[in-house]
């Protein structure tokens, strides 16, 4: 039976989902929701599309399957208020009750999925739609709420003021969303929300007339299917173009836009707004460490590994990693399940050790380490803890006194080149060339051919290492010392980096080198970086080519 | 504001049969047939008039000089990504008009077909 103890932060249908498989997996999960009940945005929904089922349902089963699991703590009006690591591979997490202020509590955990989901964009920040100052112009959660027999009409879709039938509604999309005044993402799921909610009113209302207000309809995939039925079921009509003004003119809403198919200015009267408001990023306190793309959501390294965020043991879960709709919440809950389990399950790969003898607990490594893997024990000394540990090697990189290695990485190898030069061995101009181990040195070897060179350079010697940021400076230093005459580093391009800021922390780390090289009157010429994707390997030739020529232009290393 | 027109649709002014009316509501306005039509004398092309009848503006419609210079290629059915019968819009807008008391054909439109008889 796996072992570990998981928080999950929200009980929407990603938090519901993701606490329902861990539990099920024989985890111990405690999954806590701010508000008083569980179900999160899902709750508030009338159906889901394309199949129009009742939301209730899935999440009836869900609630059901967890209170039936005993190690499944489900703690409502519970808010996360801070999150720490103070010992290696363990979160300590502080939770608030909601109810009452003073009453909050630490949690030591194995890992957490934030499941946070996503607000609303506040729709009375798009002044020209009148939304909160004019009657019946809503937002999209507001028009499920017409369905539901607790909303404010009892459940009957009719208009929200009068209580009058509805015959004519407006939706605008993007409201909110694809606006640099705004939010300049697309939020995903507000175009098939749309023609969902057309499906109701046409299903209900019989005799009623839909139009869209549109600058793209975005429904990939399965979707398109499903915009497709609309319009053939339905007939709405799509205006493309959004409206520039809605007014309420003799108790009818105006709605004035350009359709820009034909070219012509367009002016409608409907009884309902309806907006297709955009999401917004959650709010969630500082986690030390965890970055957030620019507009405050988790989307984890895309494409490759959207789970993996640069603290190892936290995942995001649903709308936290970005806008997203019911289905892709799921499946969002789902893999971060998965990753959660296999971080659990996984045999640690190599780690680095600390020479504690020469440790000065400078802490650089847990600064700079990019997955939280390596953090400053209580005795002062940096803890690597395995589990968490993805072997880049870029704590060693930045070690000022070259005290953490990974297994078989270090000065050593450096070292031996050295002696290799020293004692003729080396053909000039003799290069030290790093290559980052995911693109650079695949590339190499497709050059070179296994064990092989590069005719006419056969001094440049490679060595690859797992991330261009795993580099150390005084490895660079000793090499130049020694009498080598270059040294080239071949690394990812600095946002490719598969590590996050590998490259940009090697390209910091070799700017200081190069000033202080510049003081032992070694030309800074004599360091190359350069960005080599896997693909690139006739750039890469051609880069070590005129690295080469250079060196040998410049003569052959001072310190020979 | 100025306005070119005011919204209406279909289902308001219901004087096409629902079957032309079902293929207009599917156009996506992707171009395709507007492209491929060789009947261009002048817009409306087969892709704006299907916006017309989207919008309701059959009146307008029933002005396109497409409606008689059509030559039935079906060339634009062939290309429709949605598969919808482009021709029989421009049919259904030709029964229309011609059943209505002054049938909007175009004067360049005769002069073309009569242009050797005379
Ligand atoms: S999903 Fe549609 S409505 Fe929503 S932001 Fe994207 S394009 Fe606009
Ligand atoms: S190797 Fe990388 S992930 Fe592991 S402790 Fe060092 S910096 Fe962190
Ligand atoms: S960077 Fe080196 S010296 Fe500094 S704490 Fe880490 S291991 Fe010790
Ligand atoms: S059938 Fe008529 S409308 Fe269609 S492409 Fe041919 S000429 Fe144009
Ligand atoms: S090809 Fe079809 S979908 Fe495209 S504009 Fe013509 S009728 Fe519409």
């Amino acid at each position: 039976m796996l072992k570990g103890k998981i928080l999950v932060v929200g009980g929407g249908i990603a938090g519901l989902t993701a606490a329902d498989r861990l539990g099920r997996a024989g985890l111990e999960v405690v999954l806590v929701e701010k508000s008083s009940a569980n179900g999160g945005r899902v709750a508030g929904l009338h159906r889901y599309y394309p199949r129009l089922c009742p939301p209730r349902c899935g999440l009836e089963i869900l609630v059901n399957n967890i209170s039936g699991l005993s190690n499944v703590d489900m703690r409502l009006q519970t808010e996360l208020t801070g999150v720490q690591k103070n010992s290696p591979g363990i979160w300590t997490v502080t939770l608030r009750n909601t109810k009452q202020e003073a009453d909050e509590y630490q949690l030591k955990v194995d890992g957490i999925i934030l499941a946070t989901g996503a607000q609303l964009y506040d729709a009375s920040l798009i002044k020209e739609y009148g939304y909160g100052s004019l009657p019946a112009v809503i937002t999209s959660m507001e028009f499920e709420s017409l369905f539901r027999p607790d909303g404010p009409t009892g459940g009957r879709p009719v208009h929200p003021v009068t209580g009058k039938p509805l015959k004519r509604v407006a939706f605008i999309q993007c409201a909110g969303s694809r606006d640099k005044n705004h939010l300049p993402y697309c939020s995903g799921y507000c175009c098939a929300v749309t023609l969902k909610q057309i499906e109701y009113l046409h299903q209900s209302c019989g005799d009623i007339g839909t139009w869209v207000f549109y600058k793209d309809i975005r429904t990939p995939g399965s979707k398109e299917e499903y915009y497709r039925h609309v319009r053939e079921e339905y007939r709405p009509v799509f205006i493309r173009g959004l409206p520039s003004s809605v007014e309420y003119e003799g108790g009818k809403l105006i709605v004035r836009a350009e359709d820009t198919l034909s070219g012509k200015k367009v002016k409608g009267d409907f009884d309902l707004v309806v907006l297709a408001a955009g999401m917004v990023p959650p709010v969630l306190p500082v986690i030390d460490g965890l970055e957030k793309d620019r507009y405050g959501f988790f989307p984890g390294h895309t494409p490759c590994d959207p789970t993996e965020l640069r603290r190892s043991g936290i995942w995001a879960a649903g709308c936290a990693q970005q806008p997203m709709d019911v289905e892709d919440s799921v499946r969002s809950a789902l893999s971060a399940v998965a990753q959660c389990l296999v971080k659990l399950h996984q045999q640690p790969s190599a780690y680095p050790e600390v020479n504690k003898k020469k440790c000065d607990h400078c802490g650089r490594c847990a600064k700079e380490c990019p997955y939280g893997a390596c953090i400053l024990g209580p005795d002062g000394y940096p803890e690597v803890y395995p589990g968490d540990c993805r072997s880049c090697g870029i704590c060693q990189g930045g070690c000022p006194l070259m005290c953490i290695n990974l297994p078989g990485q270090g000065i050593k190898k450096i070292e031996d080149v050295v002696d290799r030069v020293l004692s003729g061995g080396v053909p000039q101009p003799s290069v030290l060339l790093f290559l980052c181990s995911n693109d650079a040195y695949p590339a190499w070897e497709k050059l070179t051919g296994q064990g092989g060179n590069i005719e006419g350079l056969e001094g440049v010697v490679p060595i690859p290492v797992p991330c261009i940021g795993s580099v150390n400076m005084s490895w660079i230093n000793e090499a130049l010392i020694g009498g080598l005459d270059g040294v080239m580093l071949a690394g990812c391009h600095p946002d490719q980096c598969h590590h996050g800021g590998g490259t940009s922390l090697a390209g910091t780390r070799l700017q200081n080198l190069r000033e202080t090289l510049g003081r032992m009157r070694i030309e800074p010429e004599r360091i190359y970086s350069t960005g080599i994707t896997i693909d690139d390997t006739e750039r890469l030739l051609g880069e070590i080519r005129r690295f080469g020529d250079l060196l040998v232009k410049m003569g052959p290393s001072p310190f020979k | 504001m100025n306005c070119n027109a005011d919204i209406t649709d279909l289902r308001e002014t219901d004087i096409l049969d629902g079957v032309t009316v079902r293929a207009a509501a599917l156009c996506e306005q992707c171009g395709k047939c507007g492209a491929v039509c060789p009947a261009l004398f002048k817009k409306p092309n087969p892709t704006s008039l299907i916006r017309l009848v989207q919008l309701g503006r059959v009146a307008e419609a029933l002005q396109a000089p497409l409606l008689w210079s059509c030559i039935g290629c079906e060339q634009c059915n062939a290309v429709c990504p949605n598969k919808l019968d482009a021709v029989r819009v421009v049919r259904s807008l030709r029964r229309l008009s011609a059943s209505e008391k002054d049938v909007c054909f175009p004067k360049y439109i005769m002069d073309f077909y009569l242009g050797g008889l005379l």
